[in-house]
């Protein structure tokens, strides 16, 4: 499936491991946050990147302070409609100090990109081949954001207050 | 009333683009209907029993007359030269065909409106009292905050994808005319102790098939912090509130299985990382919005017109009207004018084309260019004086606008039912029509007193049914339709849920029983009870035994 | 106008009165089906006829037993597909006296005909 990083298709680097897959001595994978439970110490010192796989129903607070610590967290959306990842994604950039990168997995619509990216993700798996022509159609949609998020748009009720100052 | 500025321009204009380019990917399509479902409701575009229905945001009920006219406009290009007000303050229209929804946005964004957020599973059109800044007795207009509110979930990208709809009311005044307690954020503005002006905060309260009063999360919330205890409690609801079953997946499920004390804790906890963080809305901001609820340059009138005190004497009718259809305004020689969408035998909240045009004539003459829309589905003239009146009457008269049946026993909520929503069970608009010709003679009713009827066609209690006095709650038998009747519900400041009487009754047999109620109570009245207080002394026993004996 | 938008009304109020007689299967003719969608482009109901959709139930095409209707639905799918009609599913009708196709249920009759208190409006207004 396409992999769009920063507004690029991307390679992935990445081994997404079974629960009960052998451990590779090197190379970056992802595990799920079970898994990450059991083997936390061993993962850690592995000396390769690490990444987390969250369900939906997984929240950022069951990662809590090892987000600085990870180098990728992959957030599952089972359904467009099951939000729970945007909460998830704005606690751990916001709160948990996560800078990794922060993909979007499952049924991720062009027409979500736009509020995941607000939210924090930079990497998002899409299954349109024509991915990084939707990906920019959708961020260019709007220019005027209301409320401030994760990402650095600067919110219109600040707008008007530069604008004000300025004049 | 507020305006926009550029950016709100951009804004609506954008997302009539995107919705715009939507459409088209799905008419040939590039969406499936799965996909494209949730981006129409998004839009307010449902798919019902007979056509497309757009549902078009009036945020806080506040129209102006332009865009009143705009309405009307749109109901006779692009409908059927009528629209619906709903108890969300919202209109719908019935028929608009998929493929002039872009243009009709396009329309409304001209006269800065739009049908954002009136469906999906988002932060949906807020609500107000439909007297805001006009009450006498409000400590600060509402429509302040719910524009503040309306900004900050417009396209908010943690919020679009809740479990369920999400339903905000406000009210600025002690009597609340908002329904704020059956909201799933109900807020009442408040003086604290030391004079402070705040906000109660009052969560999980709601009405389809699990209906709950809401509670207290916050009986005091200092002003700056609005957004960011939205924040906070909407983000436990987004983490905590239940996906697996979508009947329990409102706030007030999650406020109710984990207690609200448990639900405070999570909420202030959370609110304690954001407080006073970029999330509120500055200062100066809340001024620039606060500055287009300034009241109207009224004149220095004294409190009683004499021509009216006149005029109340020498016309019966015009007298009934007015003691029926208007509200104590603040300002001295001005009073609140009810608008009444239910003449005897109609279409409780449908307007014409031509009858929207005429308010919005009336508005601009009569009330500094105002309309407001009610959750009771009627509209209200907010500021006029009472010097006019007796003109005002004379013209809403000419345009069968003038029943003088506010607040009594034909003034009746009634969701679409049957006849148009693709959920309704039974048929409720019809049985509104029937009670209201079983007393439509307008002295009697009056007579009556207050009396508050709520139909709903199915349990998702779009007609209020819950906080009826009488509430009328059609369910489908087998293919036959049949209605339940709750009794002592109250929508406002003394919340309650109507009590299930009995039995259901038929089609042909209901509006026999809504009488009979009347009667009942009619019996067992003392001086100056209304229906409610009657009920709330005797309780449901007596109208149980009565309605039910034999004959 | 206004006497056949009354004539109309009271039509409609003698048909409530054997409604839950209609219900009943078969009570006036043989139990039959047909297929109903909503035309994707301006929503309008439409019946799957002997030559495509329709917009009167009186011309859409009837069959008996479940796997005769199992393929007139089969029939409508690449209409979805193709973008035409949205939803399509098989619902219960029965011939009047004269022979006309009649829906059953309220629902299906309303769909049919238009909303009961506005004979103005929906298809009823047209007939």
């Amino acid at each position: 499936m396409p992999l769009i990083r920063n507004g690029r298709l991307a390679d992935d680097p990445w081994t997404a491991l079974a629960d009960d897959a052998e451990l590779p001595p090197t190379g970056a994978v992802i595990v799920s946050l079970a898994r990450f439970r059991t083997e936390r110490e061993v993962l850690f010192n592995r000396g390769a990147p690490l990444g987390i796989r969250l369900k939906s129903s997984e929240l950022a607070s069951e990662i809590g302070a090892d987000a600085p610590r990870l180098d990728l967290i992959a957030i599952d959306f089972p359904v467009f409609r099951d939000g729970r990842g945007y909460s998830t994604a704005r606690l751990l950039r916001e709160r948990w100090g996560f800078a990794g990168e922060l993909r979007a997995v499952g049924n991720v619509l062009r027409d979500q990109l736009l509020f995941m990216d607000r939210c924090g993700f930079d990497a998002f798996e899409v299954e349109s081949p024509d991915a990084v022509a939707a990906w920019e159609k959708a961020l260019a949609e709007f220019s005027v954001f209301y409320q401030p998020a994760t990402d650095a748009r600067v919110p219109a009720r600040l707008q008007r207050l530069q604008r004000r100052a300025a004049s | 009333m507020y305006r926009y500025d550029e950016f709100d321009q951009t804004f609506v204009a954008q997302r009539v683009a995107q919705f715009r380019d939507q459409v088209a990917r799905r008419l040939v399509g590039e969406l499936t209907e799965d996909e494209f479902r949730p981006l129409r409701l998004m839009n307010g575009l449902y798919l019902q029993l007979h056509a497309y229905m757009l549902r078009v945001a009036v945020p806080y009920g506040t129209l102006s007359s332009r865009q009143m006219r705009k309405l009307a406009h749109i109901a006779r290009r692009y409908d059927k030269g009528y629209g619906h007000f709903t108890t969300r303050q919202n209109i719908q229209y019935n028929w608009p065909a998929l493929k002039d929804v872009p243009d009709i946005l396009m329309e409304l964004a001209e006269v800065e409106m739009h049908a954002l957020q009136t469906s999906g599973n988002c932060i949906r059109n807020v609500t107000a009292d439909q007297y805001s800044g006009a009450a006498a007795d409000e400590i600060e207009d509402p429509r302040i905050c719910a524009e503040v509110i309306r900004q900050w979930s417009s396209l908010h990208p943690e919020f679009s994808f809740l479990p369920r709809k999400f339903k905000v009311a406000v009210t600025g005044a002690p009597h609340d005319r908002a329904a704020v307690a059956v909201h799933d954020i109900g807020i009442r503005i408040v003086r604290g102790d030391d004079g402070e002006v705040g906000y109660a905060v009052l969560a999980g309260g709601g009405q389809g098939r699990t209906p709950m009063i809401g509670k207290t999360v916050r009986a005091f919330l200092p002003k700056p912090y609005l957004l960011s205890y939205l924040e906070a409690i909407l983000r436990v609801y987004n983490e905590f509130g239940r996906r697996d079953n979508m009947f329990k997946a409102r706030i007030k499920i999650l406020v109710h299985e984990v207690g609200i004390d448990e639900f405070r804790r999570r909420v202030e906890e959370e609110w304690e990382h954001i407080r006073g963080t970029a999330v509120e809305v500055p200062e100066e901001e809340v001024r620039r919005i606060a500055s287009y609820f300034a009241p109207p340059t009224f004149a220095r009138l004294p409190a009683v017109s004499e021509g009216f005190e006149r005029q109340q004497r020498t016309d019966a009718q015009f007298a009934l009207w007015a003691r029926a259809s208007l509200h104590p305004h603040k300002q001295p020689g001005y009073a609140i004018v009810n608008i009444s969408l239910k003449p005897i035998g109609g279409v409780p909240g449908d307007a014409t084309a031509e009858q929207m045009d005429i308010i919005a004539d009336l508005a601009e003459r009569y009330a500094f260019d105002e309309v407001r829309v009610t959750h009771e589905q009627n509209l209200t003239l907010p500021h006029v004086r009472q010097d006019d009146l007796y003109a005002l009457w004379q013209e809403l008269d000419a345009a069968g606008l003038a029943t003088a049946n506010i607040n009594t026993v034909t003034d009746i909520i009634a969701c679409p039912g049957l006849d148009y929503c693709n959920l309704a069970n039974a048929r409720a608009i019809p049985i509104a029509q029937k009670i209201s010709e079983r007393f439509g003679d307008i002295e009697q009713a009056h007579d009556i007193g207050e009396l508050k009827i709520k139909i709903s066609g199915c349990i998702n209690a779009c007609g209020h049914h819950h906080v009826g006095h009488i509430g009328i709650l059609g369910v489908d038998k087998k293919g036959v339709e049949f209605y339940q009747l709750t009794l002592g519900g109250d929508a406002t400041e003394t919340a309650a849920l109507g009590e299930l009487v009995g039995p259901a009754f038929g089609y042909d047999d209901v509006v026999d029983a809504v009488e009979k109620l009347v009667r009942i109570y009619l019996g067992l009245r003392q001086e100056n009870e209304r229906f409610l207080d009657t009920y709330r002394r005797v309780g449901l026993q007596p109208f149980k035994e009565k309605l039910y004996a034999a004959h | 106008m206004m006497s056949k938008t009354e004539s109309k009304s009271s039509k409609r109020a003698s048909e409530e009165g054997v409604l839950a007689i209609s219900t009943a299967r078969g009570a006036r003719g043989e139990a039959l089906k047909a297929v109903t969608a909503n035309r994707l482009v301006d929503g309008l109901v439409v019946y799957l006829g002997g030559d495509g959709w329709v917009e009167a139930l009186a011309a859409a095409r009837s069959v008996s037993g479940k796997e005769a209707a199992a393929a007139l639905l089969a029939e409508a799918e690449p209409d979805v597909a193709a973008c035409r009609v949205v939803g399509p599913y098989v619902i219960d009708v029965v011939p009047d006296e004269a022979g006309t196709l009649q829906a059953t249920s309220e629902r299906e009759r309303i769909r049919a005909l238009g909303p009961t208190m506005r004979p103005d409006l929906g298809k009823q207004a047209e007939a």
